[in-house]
């Protein structure tokens, strides 16, 4: 449709407000309450236009572009309604430097630092020059205000980690609250009193810590003032620039933008137009990037183990020492064990590293131990190929959703938007988080358990009717003749729900369509997890249900590629991964986190990581590598989305990316085919090799590249009953681990939300 | 601080609840009904009633915070509303609330130490037709001067 705005004419396609129509053709309306994400609330009226053949003014942001519609932004009444509205805003907010006339030179002659406790004008304000209200003013010129100034005078909120909330700055645009209720569904905060009272306040005015806060920070970010400040960079200026990278700490890959000062980082905030995240990050990305690539466990030079102590030493002597100690060691003495948050670069190389250089066949990583990794060992038991590139944003348009386990962050956002537009969550295990809120049922069923249960469901959903004369999927006879031997009693004695319930369930998933099933590693480790695997998969194709393995680690989509194309039969990386914490072999490499261990599980140990961690204790030489920020890779997310990222900032003291420090190993070895220039190098000699990435290009920066899966048929059932032969889990995935690092343990402030309960 | 309300309300509160399409409708009568057995709603009764209506406790916090009939202290025998919006505070709502405090020896939001008055300054009655005026209680009292608010609160006695 056609619209027309000052005179300008705009296409606009869909249902839009005025506002945004105006914004993308590059007209601006102030406006403080409103935001791309949020609902239109209409609540501070600096948007108010004109629209031709209506009487009046209405807000922009509340009003929906019809065909033909003329709209004015800009009149003298317009100006005048506006200043009249700001003028009331800032009779409760301090004012003095935003209608100073030496505003222009204060930043040149000011000699007074930021810190203060309590902000009187601009020039004291953590949020100045990034304060949408500045904008505003800037925007409309008031030269005077006509009403006394009142200031509040409220207690800052300073008792709750990573943010400040200060009442005295707030112009109650209501951002906070609905970004905390609309996306994030946490409904932490809300309009607390009336009138000239109201403030935004907590449940029961506790902290945040005791009012469900995740601290994902997005009130902070939709805040237009100082009001809600990140207490880090408040007493500091404006970064020197910003840069975009990937989020290494989990497997959704968030888009952020990391604001660099100084060459350090002061703050990362996610991208408003990232495709995962669209805008929105968790506490690990929002408000940890900074403190974990900064940290004091960071390791900055290679050390080495002299006389039983670790000691830093110089590249040369660290690596000779290695490429000596590996030499002398047979192939089949030495394994790898690979880090799954480490970009595809680095795992290329380490397992080239491994099958090329080294020769031996023992390779192992986190990503064996990983939900997708037990679906892909499952479907290629059971000859079934189940599809992985499921997008994050399809969860939202379900209609029922069975989650088994916890959920990362942006995937909760997704299923809360289902249950908002009516879908039901129904999660089975998993530890309180906050998915558990907007859940219909919370079924806490022991892990191992819910075989019993899905089979019950997918009898019950089968009918009596028999299979269709050879219109149904491969394997359906072979399927329905197990569901006819299951008792439903046994699902009833394992899950502990009565029959009627079980139909319930059955009912919904009947009812509501489409339905999403999303399991983590706890549901597809241990004993019976490769049959729960099998029995949702059945489920999923009798339901036509989205299927999504929750991998954690930020690149265990494509270790398991890479892992996949350098893979030549048994030992599978599993059993692989055992052998070495049973210390099997006499050397070890190993990228990032072991889990812990009583006593050193080789004679000779090599650790790769940026952290002086668990594993750190038992290693003979680490070798510091790069975090995600300082170095130029490749994630695949969980959706198989390939994500390139280039450095933010110049690694910590003498630390190298993944590939080099492998590259510069095999070159002291003196050993051929590892003279890599750049990690684009690497890509494209990925991109050559490992059937996934076929063709891809690593050097564009696409929005939407995936990487390829086998074309094969998918829609077939599979019969697999629980085995006890399979051992325990072996890794235990944690959200809060990034490499070496302990985040919960080792970052204060994560650590009193952690521990808070 | 878990507050466990009686069998009695807890029952006549699924009474309240079965009335509505939504449990989260049922939150107004509900904190009436809470409110007219307790005397005043104190962050143990919004946790209480958060909970048994399944909602957030800052979805409760947001309206009792919001409505002045709502209270969050123990109240005097005698309710005072005064009104100080638009059409009060054209006839001088001003004086009416300045003549109170004066003669109780209070601010507003505040009680006279004998528990005999509570004195509360509010928005708009929904009586502008005889503005000023004020609630005591529930009852209304309208087009007041000092005078006749004097007579009130011999009557009171």
């Amino acid at each position: 449709m056609k619209i027309t705005i000052d005179h300008l004419n705009v296409d606009v396609e869909g249902r839009k407000s005025v506002l945004d129509a105006a914004r993308e053709s590059g007209i601006y309306i102030p406006s403080l309450c409103d935001h791309p994400r949020l609902v239109p609330f209409s609540g501070c009226r600096l948007c108010v236009i004109e629209v031709r053949g209506r009487r009046g003014v209405v807000p922009a942001c509340g009003t929906y572009a019809e065909d033909g519609m003329v709209v004015v932004t800009s009149s003298p009444s317009l100006q005048k309604m506006r200043l009249q509205i700001l003028d009331l805003i800032l009779s409760e907010h301090p004012s003095a430097c935003l209608i100073c006339r030496e505003k222009e030179t204060c930043e040149d002659h000011k000699s007074t630092i930021r810190k203060v406790g309590e902000v009187t004008g601009c020039v004291l304000c953590p949020n100045n020059g990034r304060c949408d209200l500045q904008t505003v003013v800037e925007h409309l010129k008031p030269d005077n205000l006509h009403f006394p100034a009142l200031y509040r005078d409220q207690e800052i909120h300073r008792k709750d980690p990573f943010f400040e909330r200060n009442e005295n700055l707030c112009i109650l645009c209501g951002r906070c609250v609905r970004i905390c209720h609309e996306v994030r569904g946490a409904s932490t905060l809300a309009f607390v009193n009336r009138g000239s009272q109201t403030v935004i306040g907590t449940a029961l005015g506790r902290p945040l810590l005791d009012s469900g806060c995740q601290f994902c920070g997005a009130c902070v970010d939709v805040c237009p003032t100082g009001a809600l400040t990140e207490k880090t960079v408040k007493y500091e200026t404006l970064p020197d620039e910003k840069k975009a990278t990937i989020c290494g700490f989990c497997s959704q890959g968030c888009e952020l933008t990391i604001h660099v000062k100084q060459g350090r980082i002061q703050a990362s905030v996610p991208a408003e137009n990232g495709p995962v995240n669209r805008g929105q990050a968790c506490v690990r990305g929002r408000f940890l990037v900074r403190d974990a690539v900064h940290h004091p466990r960071r390791v900055l030079k290679p050390l080495v183990r002299k006389n039983g102590r670790l000691e830093e030493t110089g590249w040369d002597e660290a690596l000779g020492l290695v490429a000596r100690r590996f030499a002398a060691t047979a192939p089949r003495d030495i394994a790898v064990f690979g880090s799954a948050q480490d970009p595809c670069e680095d795992l290329f190389i380490l397992r080239k590293f491994a099958r090329e250089g080294l020769k031996t066949p023992n390779l192992s990583g986190v990503e064996a131990f990983s939900a997708p990794a037990r679906l892909l060992e499952a479907a290629a038991e059971q000859d079934i190929a189940p599809p992985l590139n499921g997008r994050i944003s399809d969860i939202a348009k379900s209609r029922v959703i069975l989650l088994f386990g916890n959920c990362p962050p942006m995937v909760g956002l997704e299923i809360h938007q289902a249950v908002k537009n009516g879908a039901r969550l129904i999660v089975v295990g998993g530890k309180e988080s906050p998915s558990i809120r907007c859940a219909s049922a919370w079924l806490k069923i022991p892990g191992g358990k819910e075989f019993d249960l899905l089979t019950g469901l997918s009898k019950i959903l089968a009918g009596d009717g028999h299979p269709q004369n050879g219109s149904g999927p491969k394997g359906e006879a072979e399927f329905k003749k197990h569901l006819q031997e299951f008792k439903i009693a046994d699902a009833v004695a394992s899950s502990g729900l009565p029959e009627e319930k079980l139909h319930r369930l059955v009912q919904l998933l009947e009812k509501r369509r489409p339905a999403a099933f999303l399991f983590n590693a706890t549901f597809a480790e241990g004993p019976g997890g490769k049959a729960n695997i099998v029995a949702l998969w059945n489920l999923a194709l009798q339901n036509q249900a989205l299927f999504i393995p929750l991998g954690l680690e930020s690149n265990v989509r494509g270790a398991l590629e890479i892992a996949a194309h350098f893979r030549d039969g048994a030992p599978s990386a599993r059993e692989i991964g055992r052998s070495i914490l049973g210390g099997a072999f006499k050397a070890l490499y190993v990228c990032g986190h072991l889990p812990r261990m009583e006593r050193s599980p080789a004679e000779f140990m090599v650790v790769q990581d940026s952290y002086l961690g668990d594993a750190g204790e038992f290693a003979d030489v680490i070798l510091p590598a790069t975090t995600f920020v300082e170095s130029e890779g490749t994630f695949v997310n969980m959706e198989g989305r390939l994500q390139k990222f280039s450095p933010a900032i110049a690694p910590s003291g003498e630390a190298r990316p993944g590939w080099r420090i492998i590259c510069d190993l095999a070159g002291t070895m003196g050993l051929p085919g590892f003279a890599y220039e750049a990690a684009s190098a690497v890509f494209e000699a990925m991109a050559k090799t490992v059937p996934a990435f076929r063709g891809l290009n690593g050097l564009e920066r696409k929005a939407e590249t995936f990487v390829q899966e086998p074309a094969k048929e998918s829609r077939a059932f599979a019969v697999r009953t629980p085995s006890a032969e399979e051992a325990a889990p072996l890794y235990e995935h944690d959200p809060d681990r990034y490499k070496g690092l302990a985040m919960s343990r080792d970052i204060k402030s994560l650590n009193i939300v952690r521990g808070h309960k | 601080m878990n507050r466990e309300f009686t069998a009695d309300l807890k029952k006549r509160i699924e009474e309240i609840t079965a009335r509505y399409p939504s449990r989260q409708a049922a939150l107004l009568p509900v904190l009436h009904l809470v409110q007219s057995e307790t005397g005043f709603l104190s962050a143990e009764e919004e946790r209480a009633v958060a909970s048994i209506l399944g909602l957030p406790p800052i979805k409760v916090r947001e309206v009792v915070t919001f409505y002045t009939m709502f209270t969050r202290k123990p109240l005097g025998r005698f309710h005072l509303q005064v009104c100080s919006n638009l059409s009060c505070s054209l006839a001088d709502g001003e004086r009416i609330l300045r003549h109170l405090q004066a003669k109780l020896g209070i601010g507003a939001g505040e009680t006279t130490p004998d528990g005999k008055y509570t004195l509360t300054e509010v928005e708009c009655l929904g009586a502008c037709e005889q503005a000023p005026c004020m609630m005591v209680n529930f009852d209304y009292h309208g087009n007041l001067d000092p005078e006749k608010v004097d007579r009130i609160l011999e009557e009171l006695k």
